[in-house]
Protein backbone atom coordinates (compact mmCIF):
# COMPACT_ATOMS: atom_id res chain seq x y z
CA UNK A 1 0.00 0.00 0.00
CA UNK A 2 1.31 3.43 -0.92
CA UNK A 3 2.32 5.70 1.93
CA UNK A 4 1.03 8.76 0.09
CA UNK A 5 -2.50 10.09 -0.03
CA UNK A 6 -4.09 10.29 -3.52
CA UNK A 7 -3.76 14.06 -3.62
CA UNK A 8 -0.10 14.20 -2.63
CA UNK A 9 2.02 15.61 -5.44
CA UNK A 10 5.54 16.74 -6.23
CA UNK A 11 6.03 19.76 -8.48
CA UNK A 12 9.31 21.25 -9.66
CA UNK A 13 11.25 22.87 -12.46
CA UNK A 14 12.94 20.40 -14.78
CA UNK A 15 14.73 20.38 -18.12
CA UNK A 16 13.39 18.55 -21.16
CA UNK A 17 14.93 18.05 -24.57
CA UNK A 18 12.86 20.07 -26.99
CA UNK A 19 12.91 20.89 -30.66
CA UNK A 20 16.30 20.57 -32.30
CA UNK A 21 17.76 18.89 -29.22
CA UNK A 22 17.57 22.13 -27.24
CA UNK A 23 17.44 21.80 -23.47
CA UNK A 24 14.46 23.88 -22.33
CA UNK A 25 12.92 24.71 -18.99
CA UNK A 26 9.69 22.97 -18.01
CA UNK A 27 7.50 22.44 -14.99
CA UNK A 28 6.69 18.92 -13.82
CA UNK A 29 3.84 18.02 -11.50
CA UNK A 30 3.05 14.40 -10.64
CA UNK A 31 1.26 12.38 -7.98
CA UNK A 32 3.41 10.75 -5.33
CA UNK A 33 1.23 7.68 -4.90
CA UNK A 34 1.99 4.66 -7.07
CA UNK A 35 -0.36 4.04 -9.96
CA UNK A 36 -0.87 3.89 -13.68
CA UNK A 37 -0.71 7.49 -14.92
CA UNK A 38 -1.66 9.22 -18.12
CA UNK A 39 0.55 12.11 -19.19
CA UNK A 40 -0.53 15.63 -20.10
CA UNK A 41 1.50 18.33 -21.80
CA UNK A 42 0.15 21.66 -20.61
CA UNK A 43 0.89 24.47 -23.08
CA UNK A 44 1.01 27.98 -21.65
CA UNK A 45 -0.79 30.88 -23.28
CA UNK A 46 0.75 33.85 -25.10
CA UNK A 47 1.27 35.93 -21.92
CA UNK A 48 3.74 33.36 -20.78
CA UNK A 49 4.97 30.56 -18.64
CA UNK A 50 3.39 32.10 -15.60
CA UNK A 51 2.19 31.28 -12.10
CA UNK A 52 -1.23 30.23 -13.39
CA UNK A 53 0.37 27.76 -15.81
CA UNK A 54 2.11 26.04 -12.91
CA UNK A 55 -1.11 26.06 -10.91
CA UNK A 56 -2.94 24.28 -13.73
CA UNK A 57 -0.19 21.64 -13.79
CA UNK A 58 -0.41 21.08 -10.04
CA UNK A 59 -4.20 20.79 -10.20
CA UNK A 60 -4.06 18.10 -12.87
CA UNK A 61 -1.46 16.21 -10.84
CA UNK A 62 -3.80 16.25 -7.84
CA UNK A 63 -6.37 14.69 -10.17
CA UNK A 64 -3.94 11.84 -10.89
CA UNK A 65 -2.03 12.79 -14.03
CA UNK A 66 1.62 13.31 -14.82
CA UNK A 67 1.94 16.84 -16.20
CA UNK A 68 4.75 18.68 -17.97
CA UNK A 69 4.41 22.34 -18.96
CA UNK A 70 7.29 23.36 -21.23
CA UNK A 71 8.46 26.98 -21.19
CA UNK A 72 8.04 27.82 -24.86
CA UNK A 73 10.02 31.03 -24.33
CA UNK A 74 13.11 29.33 -22.88
CA UNK A 75 15.16 30.29 -25.91
CA UNK A 76 13.79 33.82 -26.35
CA UNK A 77 14.33 35.07 -22.82
CA UNK A 78 15.98 32.57 -20.46
CA UNK A 79 15.55 33.60 -16.85
CA UNK A 80 13.34 36.60 -17.64
CA UNK A 81 10.08 37.28 -15.84
CA UNK A 82 7.11 35.67 -17.62
CA UNK A 83 5.68 38.95 -18.91
CA UNK A 84 9.03 40.22 -20.18
CA UNK A 85 9.67 36.86 -21.82
CA UNK A 86 6.26 36.98 -23.48
CA UNK A 87 6.96 40.46 -24.82
CA UNK A 88 10.32 39.31 -26.20
CA UNK A 89 8.72 36.30 -27.86
CA UNK A 90 5.95 38.45 -29.30
CA UNK A 91 8.47 40.93 -30.68
CA UNK A 92 10.30 38.02 -32.31
CA UNK A 93 7.11 36.94 -34.08
CA UNK A 94 5.93 34.31 -31.63
CA UNK A 95 6.72 30.62 -31.30
CA UNK A 96 7.34 28.94 -34.68
CA UNK A 97 4.93 26.06 -35.26
CA UNK A 98 7.70 23.55 -35.94
CA UNK A 99 9.46 24.48 -32.71
CA UNK A 100 6.23 24.15 -30.75
CA UNK A 101 5.63 20.64 -32.06
CA UNK A 102 9.22 19.66 -31.27
CA UNK A 103 8.99 21.00 -27.73
CA UNK A 104 5.72 19.15 -27.09
CA UNK A 105 7.27 15.97 -28.49
CA UNK A 106 10.15 16.36 -26.05
CA UNK A 107 7.74 16.82 -23.17
CA UNK A 108 5.88 13.65 -24.21
CA UNK A 109 9.12 11.68 -24.22
CA UNK A 110 9.89 12.95 -20.73
CA UNK A 111 6.43 11.84 -19.59
CA UNK A 112 6.85 8.46 -21.26
CA UNK A 113 9.94 7.77 -19.14
CA UNK A 114 8.31 8.52 -15.79
CA UNK A 115 7.60 5.59 -13.45
CA UNK A 116 3.96 4.53 -13.77
CA UNK A 117 3.46 6.12 -17.19
CA UNK A 118 0.73 4.16 -18.99
CA UNK A 119 1.64 5.27 -22.51
CA UNK A 120 -1.41 7.50 -22.94
CA UNK A 121 -0.74 11.17 -23.57
CA UNK A 122 -2.75 14.29 -24.18
CA UNK A 123 -2.12 17.97 -24.73
CA UNK A 124 -4.08 20.89 -23.31
CA UNK A 125 -3.87 24.63 -23.83
CA UNK A 126 -6.14 27.64 -23.85
CA UNK A 127 -6.17 30.91 -25.77
CA UNK A 128 -3.21 30.90 -28.16
CA UNK A 129 -2.25 27.57 -26.63
CA UNK A 130 -5.57 26.15 -27.82
CA UNK A 131 -4.25 26.50 -31.34
CA UNK A 132 -0.93 25.06 -30.22
CA UNK A 133 -2.67 22.07 -28.63
CA UNK A 134 -4.60 21.42 -31.84
CA UNK A 135 -1.40 21.72 -33.86
CA UNK A 136 0.47 19.32 -31.60
CA UNK A 137 -2.40 16.82 -31.47
CA UNK A 138 -2.56 16.76 -35.27
CA UNK A 139 1.21 16.45 -35.66
CA UNK A 140 2.22 13.93 -33.02
CA UNK A 141 1.07 10.39 -32.20
CA UNK A 142 -0.67 11.42 -28.99
CA UNK B 1 -8.25 35.62 -25.99
CA UNK B 2 -4.58 35.89 -26.80
CA UNK B 3 -3.35 35.83 -30.38
CA UNK B 4 -0.24 36.63 -32.32
CA UNK B 5 -1.99 39.67 -33.81
CA UNK B 6 0.06 42.71 -32.88
CA UNK B 7 0.92 46.05 -34.38
CA UNK B 8 4.67 46.51 -34.49
CA UNK B 9 6.16 49.95 -35.01
CA UNK B 10 9.71 51.24 -35.21
CA UNK B 11 10.22 54.08 -32.76
CA UNK B 12 13.00 56.51 -31.90
CA UNK B 13 13.37 57.64 -28.32
CA UNK B 14 13.93 56.37 -24.81
CA UNK B 15 11.99 54.62 -22.10
CA UNK B 16 12.55 54.09 -18.41
CA UNK B 17 12.21 50.50 -17.32
CA UNK B 18 13.14 48.28 -14.42
CA UNK B 19 16.86 49.01 -14.73
CA UNK B 20 16.67 52.68 -15.70
CA UNK B 21 16.62 54.56 -18.98
CA UNK B 22 17.30 52.80 -22.23
CA UNK B 23 17.17 53.65 -25.92
CA UNK B 24 13.94 52.23 -27.32
CA UNK B 25 13.61 51.30 -30.97
CA UNK B 26 10.44 49.23 -31.19
CA UNK B 27 6.92 49.12 -29.83
CA UNK B 28 4.23 46.48 -29.97
CA UNK B 29 0.55 47.27 -29.50
CA UNK B 30 -1.90 44.42 -29.05
CA UNK B 31 -5.01 43.19 -27.24
CA UNK B 32 -4.38 40.39 -24.78
CA UNK B 33 -4.86 39.33 -21.20
CA UNK B 34 -3.63 41.77 -18.58
CA UNK B 35 -0.90 40.74 -16.19
CA UNK B 36 -1.55 43.50 -13.65
CA UNK B 37 -4.53 45.68 -14.64
CA UNK B 38 -7.80 44.46 -13.07
CA UNK B 39 -9.40 43.49 -16.40
CA UNK B 40 -9.59 40.26 -18.37
CA UNK B 41 -8.37 41.95 -21.53
CA UNK B 42 -6.58 45.23 -22.13
CA UNK B 43 -4.82 47.16 -24.85
CA UNK B 44 -1.18 46.43 -24.16
CA UNK B 45 1.79 48.48 -25.25
CA UNK B 46 5.39 47.31 -24.99
CA UNK B 47 8.12 49.87 -25.62
CA UNK B 48 11.23 47.77 -26.02
CA UNK B 49 14.77 47.36 -27.27
CA UNK B 50 15.30 43.68 -28.13
CA UNK B 51 19.07 44.21 -28.41
CA UNK B 52 19.21 45.02 -24.69
CA UNK B 53 17.25 41.98 -23.53
CA UNK B 54 13.75 41.24 -22.24
CA UNK B 55 13.99 43.58 -19.25
CA UNK B 56 14.46 46.63 -21.52
CA UNK B 57 10.72 47.19 -21.62
CA UNK B 58 8.17 49.78 -20.60
CA UNK B 59 4.78 48.11 -20.44
CA UNK B 60 1.26 49.53 -20.37
CA UNK B 61 -2.06 47.72 -19.92
CA UNK B 62 -4.97 50.07 -20.67
CA UNK B 63 -8.71 49.88 -21.16
CA UNK B 64 -9.67 50.76 -24.71
CA UNK B 65 -11.19 54.02 -23.49
CA UNK B 66 -7.96 55.08 -21.84
CA UNK B 67 -5.84 53.83 -24.75
CA UNK B 68 -7.82 55.93 -27.20
CA UNK B 69 -7.69 58.91 -24.84
CA UNK B 70 -3.93 58.50 -24.61
CA UNK B 71 -3.60 58.39 -28.40
CA UNK B 72 -5.67 61.56 -28.68
CA UNK B 73 -3.64 63.24 -25.94
CA UNK B 74 -0.42 62.43 -27.78
CA UNK B 75 -1.78 64.09 -30.90
CA UNK B 76 -2.94 67.15 -28.93
CA UNK B 77 0.34 67.51 -27.06
CA UNK B 78 2.29 67.46 -30.31
CA UNK B 79 -0.15 70.00 -31.74
CA UNK B 80 0.47 72.39 -28.85
CA UNK B 81 4.16 72.65 -29.74
CA UNK B 82 5.71 74.32 -32.77
CA UNK B 83 5.70 71.98 -35.76
CA UNK B 84 8.79 69.81 -35.90
CA UNK B 85 10.02 70.69 -32.39
CA UNK B 86 10.18 67.02 -31.37
CA UNK B 87 10.90 65.62 -34.81
CA UNK B 88 13.92 63.45 -35.52
CA UNK B 89 15.10 66.37 -37.67
CA UNK B 90 14.48 69.04 -35.05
Amino acid sequence: MSAFSPDAIRAETITVTGHGGDEIEAYLARPLADGSRGGIVWIHHMPGYDWETKEFARRLAVDGCHVVAPNLYSRDAPGASPDDAAAAARAAGGVPDERLVGDVAGAVEYLRALPGANGKFGVIGHCSAGRHAYLAACSLPI
Amino acid sequence: MCTYLAEHVEIDGSGKGLTGWFGADRAAVYVDHAVHAPYTHTVNIDVINPELGPAARVALELTEESALALAEAIRKAIGHAPAGLTSKNQ
